[in-house]
């Protein structure tokens, strides 16, 4: 395995595709979560709000962790595939 | 805005509302795990679980809307296929094109079978009996 078959443009195009699109979703639960918190302000429910916050986000970041490697395991795959039928 | 720019547009809003639709999946793992912070019982031996169970069910949902968009997608390009009008091969009307491209497809021979035999000349015999079970 060769060091451009984890850098190549694909795979960066992958990851910052997946960083956005991840950062956009985590913003919109932070959103949400800050609107409901403004809204509710017992102190009870404002703290079951902020850990349910927490742990989407904990969430969303795993699932973002686990499609990148997945992501870039299909795509080194695939490269490795290829280059096998070139030079077979 | 062009073609490619709209499909493009469509992947960054799918990308997008899986991991919407992924977050929304582990809020009943959140739940759990915020009713554990409000009573106090937050340890890492609670918060493991739930989290695996939060990843899991996360991701069952991303596959899920996954295969929902996937679906919904071909049922579109199908449809627009079938609905296309022009003329071939004589033929006006809907799902002319679908008709040419299967005709093409029983027209030609594939390469690599050899013992593909036919006493017709290929093209024009097997579009006449194509033709004909249509019309």
């Amino acid at each position: 395995m060769s060091w451009p078959d984890w850098t190549g443009s694909e795979n960066l195009k992958a990851i910052a595709r997946h960083t956005v699109l991840c950062t956009a979703a985590i913003s919109s639960f932070m959103w949400i979560a800050f609107l409901v918190r403004v809204g509710l302000s017992p102190s009870l429910l404002k703290s079951f709000i902020e850990a349910l916050e927490q742990f989407l986000l904990a969430v969303l970041f795993l699932v973002f962790v686990f499609h990148i490697g997945y992501d870039m395991w299909k795509e080194i795959k695939r490269n490795v595939h290829s280059s096998q039928i070139i030079f077979s | 805005m062009s073609t490619l720019a709209k499909l493009s547009f469509r992947d960054e809003t799918k990308l997008y509302l899986l991991y919407v639709a992924a977050g929304i999946g582990a809020i009943p793992a959140g739940i759990c795990y915020a009713l554990l912070v409000v009573a106090g019982w937050e340890r890492w031996w609670n918060v493991l679980p739930l989290l695996a169970l939060g990843l899991g069910s996360g991701l069952f949902v991303w596959k899920f809307a996954e295969k929902r968009f996937n679906a919904r997608v071909s049922t579109v390009v199908v449809a627009q296929t079938y609905n296309a009008k022009a003329y071939a091969f004589g033929l006006k009307g809907t799902g002319a094109i679908a008709t040419a491209a299967s005709l093409a497809m029983l027209c030609q021979q594939p390469s690599n079978q050899s013992n593909f035999y036919v006493e017709e000349p290929q093209g024009e015999g097997l579009a006449l009996i194509a033709s004909s079970h249509i019309g």
